[in-house]
């Protein structure tokens, strides 16, 4: 079921003398199913605002968000979400985390463990089923995280920097790993990152978008077959566009400013 | 390690016997520490007045302080939860909570005698408003503390609002909540004593004991009941913090 975005509009009203932001302005996007689109834009621009809509935890001032046709706003668990900070409950361990969106689906608890462990298992998360988030790495939080998004078999999955605040090396694991898991499953993701090499390596196609009040300034499909060489010619030549694009933007803001 | 903390407290103990047997100390004003072990043997033996003896007057104080205690928790943690998840709530129940906790539960005696007159309704009373006031605040500055995005990530995983209460705030914010029982409980420990001085005529409770001992002039045995006291309600604290260690086997370690 395809994602579909007309008009999106948002402005944060003004209050406690702040005057209204505007921050996102006349955004329309149609995003099949089965792909793997990511977000990037100069900082600040919106990126984030632009997800929390998707998810329907932020109403729009304008426009329409679509997930096979119905409003998104009050449909949960057809959006998966995955925060930056992984953002798990700190007092449950990993198996129940992941189980979670089954328990509030009133799934029985017998049956939401095995269906969790089948998660435990695919993501090399053995041997940590009864630990609490504290005790894992940050790279294991993640993927209990992207596990516990995944495990409801989301229409989209909506990840926010999720490999944001790991280090190099972790991240790049994560990165293959999340692409072997997609292109078993096929989900349709949306991933913002700020992370140009990022957006190259994982996404079919990238989003560009504008300094605030943003806009979509260009949408780059990333040709490349997989699996994918960082360093190849084509990925490079890819990386550079997108940064020459994202480098007038910057331009612009510094101009208006 | 651990005998290294005794270390202080027993050498305090040991210069205070020596000063009483040198008649440093008088002993009518502070009794020695020998003396106040034999006031509390006979207090647990012959009881003060006789017959009433220390054990019952222990478990008479710790029945009023569970009644206010227990109730003071039953109210506060569900009316912290309410005012930590909707402002409107917190708008409407916070300025009242704000103008009565200013007013030491102590100050309530006399209303608390009229109402309830003399016995354990109106000294769990006043425990109960003692205990109260921080079951309350830190049952809301706990659910307040609870991340957003935790919120958020239950609601697309699809919980409703009572899942998000019991299932995310009430968990989030049960360190907190902890913290708040064992603040209360200890005020509440603490104002029983007080409430016993003036709440009960006669019979049983340590406040009661003590103010016995005061009349008879036995300072020794009061003593022994502020030890009574210190220690029941140090015991008290430590099965709270065990309780509270097993209730929440993910907080703190490594």
């Amino acid at each position: 079921m395809s994602l579909e975005l007309t008009g999106i509009a948002k402005t944060f009203a003004a209050r406690d003398k702040q005057p209204a932001v505007e921050v996102l302005r006349d955004i329309s996007l149609s995003i099949e199913p089965g792909r793997f689109i990511a977000v990037v834009g100069p900082s600040g621009c919106g990126k984030t605002t632009l997800l929390r809509i998707i998810a329907g935890l932020e109403p729009v001032s304008r426009g329409r968000v679509l997930l096979g046709g119905d409003e998104v706003q009050g449909s949960p668990g057809r959006v998966g979400l995955v925060f930056q900070d992984y953002a798990l409950f700190p007092w449950r361990t990993t198996v129940d985390n992941i189980a979670t969106g089954l328990q509030m689906k009133g799934t029985g608890r017998l049956q939401r463990r095995q269906e969790a462990q089948r998660y435990v298992a695919a993501f090399g998360l053995e041997g940590f089923e009864q630990s609490y988030p504290h005790q894992l790495s940050g790279g294991m939080q993640q993927r209990v995280a992207i596990a516990r998004a995944m495990i409801m078999e989301p229409e989209v999955i909506l990840m926010d920097e999720p490999f944001g605040s790991l280090d190099s090396q972790t991240r790049n694991a994560l990165q293959e790993f999340l692409l072997r898991v997609w292109q078993q499953r096929q989900d349709t993701i949306v991933f913002v990152t700020h992370n140009v090499d990022e957006a190259v390596f994982l996404a079919d196609e990238i989003i560009i978008l504008s300094a605030r009040p943003a806009r979509v300034v260009q949408r780059v499909n990333v040709e490349a077959s997989r699996p994918r060489d960082r360093t190849s010619a084509q990925c490079n030549a890819i990386r550079r566009r997108v940064l020459g694009m994202l480098q007038e933007q910057r331009g612009d803001t510094a101009m208006t400013t | 390690m651990r005998w290294g903390r005794c270390i202080a407290p027993l050498a305090l103990l040991a210069t205070w016997q020596a000063l009483s047997w040198l008649g440093a100390i008088p002993a009518h004003k502070l009794p020695s520490p020998l003396m106040i072990m034999a006031g509390l043997v006979e207090l647990i033996q012959r009881g003060l007045p006789p017959g009433y003896r220390l054990d019952y007057h222990l478990l008479y104080s710790l029945y009023r302080v569970a009644w206010g205690f227990l109730l003071a928790a039953a109210v506060g943690v569900p009316l912290g939860l309410l005012m930590g998840w909707s402002r409107r709530i917190r708008g409407v129940v916070g300025p009242l909570v704000e103008m009565v906790r200013p007013v030491p539960p102590l100050a309530w005696i006399p209303l608390a005698i009229l109402w309830f007159g003399i016995g354990v309704k109106s000294a769990a009373f006043i425990i109960f408003l003692g205990a109260f006031f921080p079951i309350v605040l830190n049952t809301t500055s706990g659910v307040l503390a609870v991340s957003p995005a935790l919120q958020e990530v239950a609601r697309t995983l699809g919980a409703g609002e009572g899942d998000v209460v019991r299932r995310v705030l009430l968990p989030g914010a049960l360190p907190s909540i902890f913290v708040g029982l064992r603040i209360g409980l200890g005020i509440g420990w603490m104002t029983l004593v007080a409430a016993e001085f003036t709440g009960v005529k006669s019979g049983y409770g340590l406040g009661y004991m003590i103010m016995v001992a005061r009349d008879i002039q036995r300072a020794d045995q009061v003593l022994a009941g502020m030890v009574v006291i210190g220690l029941t309600g140090l015991v008290i604290d430590q099965l709270l913090r065990y309780l509270g260690r097993r209730l929440m086997p993910w907080q703190g370690g490594g």
